[in-house]
């Protein structure tokens, strides 16, 4: 994996994301000043505060659409390089947007096939040289999406336009797509914004599930109460610093 | 009326609108290039058909696989580049082939063009006739055709159609877009090919004329008429193009007067589009 480097950062056990010394400015405003912090796998995480507080651009530091001024991201052990930001969710770092980004024009089953982390099916030349391979993995991909879908609660919607769905569905939708992409880490930004408590409580159930499977969340929230009550650790962003809550 | 000269006109614009709809319609990149790669192949043809005497079914794959090379240069500058800055610099590139294959005196023959092209020949019968050429262009646009229509509902468009609904999204889910954005280019420009080349060899003769901004502009109204983002659109619009000034013709009107009137009706049927079907006739994705 050449868009991660190795690095003498020994990995301890359980730690799937660990910054040492980030520091990040903005045309002379400083959002982050030598923040530490590590996140174990397996665990849902919750990032709070203040409007304007940097809780985007600290995702966008992860994923690598913004560099940070200094520090490190090491992501299972491996640092993070800068190159592209296709390459960092490759490695494995998923995320939903605050907007829920997803592709409305196509049916929500088509949405977690095109979410697939290899699809032969995606590459031209294989049209000429391997189309059985196609064929096998577009089923194999339809079986693993609709099992995907079932946890979420959304087969049902399987053939509709993802552009006609609920708000809150299409962050279910938006969700399923990253365990779709088999990412290990998941940035989530406002989860529960917008979105009514039986919605709440069905993304809520979901994040268990996902944890349980192994997954590591962090999410950025306002609604403190749902996010606290389903959180492992929560983090607090205060003068610059990045803090574990109690 | 040479109605098979016309057909042929046909099958020429099939290709190029059904080529440029995989970058514009399907990847919703809005090129004005178009014309460029038209132009190239066409040049490449008659140059390699008159100064070295090879066979034209040998010249269009060399001249396929050249506008796929050229493409290389247009991704490199410009897929970083997004709706109009990416639209400025296929406009910019398309005036530069076309300076090139005006002002190239000693290869391209300037304004003078290139004549005496020679015709195609098939296991030694030289194919002189406008009936020939239809019906060899028509099995061009039936392969091509059949290759949009086989390519329709596969992983490889449903993922150019992602990249242009949402590219940010896309590169949210590990696609290296520039990769794809540049294998969509070079399809479409390979195929853009055979249309010039066959252009070359039917008229006997080209300049540059014949692939200017004007020619790009008509090749992008022909599929937002017909509509993006599916096979039947760009059909639609290239027939429809091809055959309005025809039906124009029909009518007791003044050939002075007939160029001004095709050009009202084309901007009053723009108008009409725009207003009332913004996805063209039968689109299904409206460019922004």
């Amino acid at each position: 994996m050449d868009y991660l480097e190795n690095s003498d950062f020994n990995k301890m056990k359980n730690e799937i994301l660990k910054i040492e010394n980030l520091s990040k400015s903005f045309n002379g405003l400083t959002l982050f000043t030598n923040v530490n912090l590590t996140l174990a796998d397996g665990t849902i995480n919750s990032l709070f505060g203040s409007n304007g507080s940097g809780k985007t651009t600290f995702f966008n530091l992860i994923t690598g659409y913004e560099k940070p001024n200094e520090g490190k991201i090491f992501f299972n052990g491996m640092k993070i390089k800068y190159r592209d930001e296709f390459h960092i969710a490759q490695a494995g770092i998923g995320r939903m947007w605050q907007d829920p980004m997803i592709f409305p024009n196509h049916t929500v089953l088509q949405n977690l096939l095109v979410s697939s982390k290899y699809n032969p099916g995606e590459s031209f030349c294989n049209y000429f040289f391997n189309r059985n391979s196609i064929k096998l993995k577009e089923i194999e991909l339809k079986e693993k999406a609709i099992s995907i879908l079932s946890k979420f609660k959304l087969t049902f919607k399987k053939n509709h336009l993802a552009g006609s769905l609920s708000l809150g569905e299409k962050k279910l939708l938006s969700i399923s797509m990253l365990l779709m992409n088999d990412a290990q880490l998941l940035l989530l930004d406002e989860p529960f914004s917008n979105v009514n408590s039986n919605t709440i409580e069905r993304m809520s159930e979901s994040l268990y599930e996902v944890k349980n499977n192994g997954k590591t969340i962090i999410m950025v929230e306002h609604k403190i109460k749902f996010a606290q009550a389903i959180s492992d650790v929560c983090f607090n962003i205060q003068n610059q610093k990045i803090e574990k809550v109690n | 009326m040479n109605w098979l000269h016309i057909i042929f006109v046909c099958e020429i614009y099939i290709i190029l609108t059904l080529s440029a709809n995989l970058v514009s319609g399907y990847t919703g990149l809005l090129s004005f290039a178009n014309a460029a790669f038209y132009g190239i192949s066409a040049y490449l043809t008659a140059l390699i058909m008159k100064n070295y005497g090879l066979n034209y079914f040998f010249v269009l794959p060399i001249a396929m696989f050249f506008n796929v090379v050229v493409s290389l240069l247009i991704t490199y500058f410009s897929t970083k580049l997004k709706n109009l800055y990416f639209i400025i610099a296929t406009i910019a590139f398309q005036i530069i082939i076309f300076s090139v294959l005006y002002n190239w005196e000693n290869v391209t023959g300037g304004s003078d063009g290139i004549p005496d092209i020679p015709k195609i020949e098939i296991l030694g019968n030289t194919l002189n006739s406008t009936l020939d050429y239809t019906i060899l262009g028509g099995i061009f646009m039936v392969l091509v055709m059949a290759f949009f229509l086989s390519f329709r509902k596969t992983p490889f468009i449903r993922l150019l159609e992602c990249i242009r609904d949402h590219e940010l999204e896309t590169i949210s889910l590990g696609k290296n877009i520039i990769y794809y954005k540049f294998v969509c280019i070079s399809i479409s420009s390979a195929f853009m090919a055979i249309s010039g080349s066959l252009y070359a060899v039917y008229n006997n003769f080209i300049d540059a004329k014949s692939f200017t901004l004007d020619e790009s502009i008509l090749i992008v109204s022909m599929i937002l008429i017909g509509g993006t983002g599916n096979v039947i659109g760009p059909i639609f619009g290239a027939v429809f193009f091809v055959l309005l000034p025809e039906i124009i013709r029909l009518f007791p009107i003044e050939t002075s007067q007939g160029a001004s009137i095709q050009m009202i009706i084309y901007g009053l049927i723009m108008i009409l589009v725009v207003r009332f079907r913004p996805n063209g006739l039968f689109g299904k994705f409206r460019f922004q």
